[in-house]
């Protein structure tokens, strides 16, 4: 079943084109990588997807519905959430709290509720902190709820923004540069933490630079070069692809 | 039947508010002088006026600067109300607030695509206006003239044949003090709930409160309304207070006094703007027996000196101290400091986009 379907979408900022008529689709419950190159237009293309940006024309459909112009609140509550290139954590926070915002979204009940407060509601305040809490655990920082976001480590920071997107319990992951920074045990980590996520049944698609870890758990592979797609297909299709080596790995290296 | 836990968060959130009502019942009684006591009406009105403008500074994180100017919408409409149309003053007391919400409403909607100083600016420029139309609409607040003559509250009979006269500085501490007491429980409310955590993802983070469902504007929106509210209901408790209104008690000063009781306090804090409201109502007048040449000086240096020291407030102070305290009494890791991030303006940073 396809979960994404994204239709010649071209995203412009002023005479420079981001993205050049793309298209692709993210079949429900598998992993998909969007590489290329630095500028190659993958994170527009997220933001693009998450509602951040409209596309300048083109059209997405999530679910088997055109969610084309969604804003982020919007594309959200369908049920695609996101992380960010550059850590985006709600910082004087605790961590604990970063997660609960994420999973108050997802909540039952709406907050305006809890000013008159009442058994349903107690009892929604106590169901978040415990999704809240399985989030935290899932990404392994169960124990460090308390502290201030700002004061994790990069690669927990990192974790932490994949925790709180989850937390609103998403049918679309948006990954974007999630090993950027992490040492090696740390990304093995999280390969293995990705793949828990996806046993949940949850579709992820990620903007990597890390080849191996591509390669490692994506199953469809989608590059990008100078906003426009040049390829796609299984991860062995692509490293064999002679346009791919050539846009990532530079004429060189067909030599 | 109550857990420990329970228990422990009854008396937390109980007690504050006990104390600060015994304190308010014995006020009149242990402070008689006039003076004094229009000191304290005055410093429990600044803590409601504080604590409303905190939820928008402190919680959301947007610098507004004309949170005087909802005090005088309040106060004019009850004061025009109770005197020009003649109507009872808890009906003008509601209209009063509701009128200056639905300005906070307004104003909002017009100013809160901006951020920061863009922001401060155009709240300053509210503030201006208002000052302007209270001094010039002379056909409905007689201008310069003021409002004279308007009715205090009726007496509030107690049952036991006495009645709560407001002819006396004593009637008015208690309502005042009832009012605050009021305003920071509901302000409580909001803050200690999904509410309040909205407000919070609003401040650290636009862009990431937006992709995880947050209707940012809705609850900048729902921020400037309420304070704006409180403050409309405090402009009416002021008016029948004072008895005359004049547009000179809704200077541009008086946002800025206000906005040093929330940063001076603490903002992004419950206590902070209580504290800071009373301490910066109480001490300058209190620095007039120093001498009234040095008073004002004494007063901004105190200001700068505790922002500059202490940029998380009063409260900071208390919270430093305290974990020091407990450190070094047993080893135990500090607690994260509560939820102020010090200024706790959000920063406007673009999508990042490459």
């Amino acid at each position: 079943m396809t979960l994404l379907e994204v239709t010649n979408v071209t995203k412009k900022f002023g005479g420079v084109t981001a993205i050049d008529e793309v298209s692709f689709r993210a079949e429900a419950g598998r992993v998909l990588a969007l590489i290329g190159p630095n500028g190659a237009g993958k994170s527009t293309m997220f933001n693009v997807i998450s509602g951040n940006y409209a596309p300048t024309s083109g059209t997405l459909r999530f679910d088997d519905r055109d969610v084309t112009g969604a804003n982020s609140v919007a594309m959200s509550r369908l049920g695609v959430s996101r992380t960010f290139q550059k850590i985006r954590l709600f910082k004087a926070l605790s961590v604990m709290d970063n997660v609960v915002i994420g999973a108050q979204s997802s909540a039952p009940v709406a907050p305006w509720r809890f000013f008159f407060g009442g058994g349903a509601v107690r009892a929604a305040a106590a169901e978040t902190r415990k999704h809240a809490l399985e989030m935290l655990d899932l990404v392994g920082l169960g124990d460090v709820g308390d502290v201030r976001a700002d004061t994790l480590s990069y690669g927990q920071q990192r974790m932490l923004e994949i925790a709180r997107a989850l937390a609103t319990k998403p049918r679309l992951l948006l990954i974007d540069e999630p090993a950027a920074g992490l040492n090696q045990a740390e990304a093995d980590g999280l390969v293995r933490r990705l793949r828990l996520i996806r046993d949940q049944g949850i579709t992820l698609m990620l903007v990597e630079h890390n080849m191996d870890l591509v390669m490692d758990i994506a199953e469809d592979i989608v590059v990008m070069n100078f906003g426009k797609k040049i390829a796609q297909g299984a991860p062995r299709e692509i490293q064999e692809n002679p346009d791919v080596i050539r846009a990532y790995l530079g004429e060189e290296a067909m030599a | 039947m109550f857990s420990s836990l329970a228990r422990q968060q009854w008396v937390r959130s109980s007690l504050p508010v006990l104390v600060a009502a015994v304190v308010i019942m014995t006020a009149p009684s242990l402070v008689t002088g006039s003076f004094w006591q229009r000191v304290i009406i005055l410093a429990l009105f600044n803590v409601v006026l504080a604590m409303s403008l905190n939820l928008v500074i402190g919680y959301t994180g947007l610098l507004a600067l004309g949170h005087g100017a909802f005090l005088g919408i309040g106060a004019y409409t009850s004061a025009v109300l109770t005197t020009t149309y003649e109507w009872a003053f808890w009906a003008a007391f509601f209209v009063a607030g509701i009128t200056a919400a639905a300005c906070g409403l307004l104003l909002a909607v017009i100013t809160l695509r901006l951020r920061g100083h863009y922001l401060a600016i155009a709240t300053l420029g509210f503030a201006v206006i208002v000052y302007q139309v209270l001094m010039n609409w002379i056909d409905v607040t007689r201008g310069p003239l003021g409002i004279p003559g308007i009715p205090t509250p009726p007496n509030i009979p107690l049952g036991n044949g006495t009645e709560l006269d407001f002819g006396l500085p004593a009637a008015h501490i208690y309502l005042a003090g009832a009012f605050a007491i009021v305003c920071y429980v509901l302000i409580r409310r909001i803050v200690n709930s999904p509410m309040g955590d909205a407000l919070r993802a609003v401040r650290e983070d636009e862009i990431s409160a937006k992709s995880l469902g947050i209707r940012t504007f809705a609850w900048k929106c729902f921020a400037f309304t309420v304070a704006a509210f409180a403050a409309g209901l405090t402009g009416s408790l002021y008016a029948g207070y004072m008895g005359i209104l004049e547009p000179s008690a809704f200077v541009l000063t008086v946002s800025f006094t206000l906005l040093a009781m929330v940063i001076v306090g603490g903002a992004g804090t419950l206590v902070g703007p209580v504290i800071g409201a009373l301490v910066l109502t109480i001490v300058p007048e209190a620095l007039r027996e120093v001498g009234p040449e040095y008073r004002m000086i004494l007063y901004g240096l105190a200001l700068t000196l505790v922002v500059l020291f202490f940029p998380q407030g009063l409260v900071g102070i208390g919270a430093a101290l305290r974990s020091r305290f407990r450190s070094s009494s047993r080893s135990k890791p500090d607690e994260p400091p509560s939820d102020s991030t010090g200024t706790g303006f959000a920063k406007e940073v673009p999508v990042d986009a490459s």
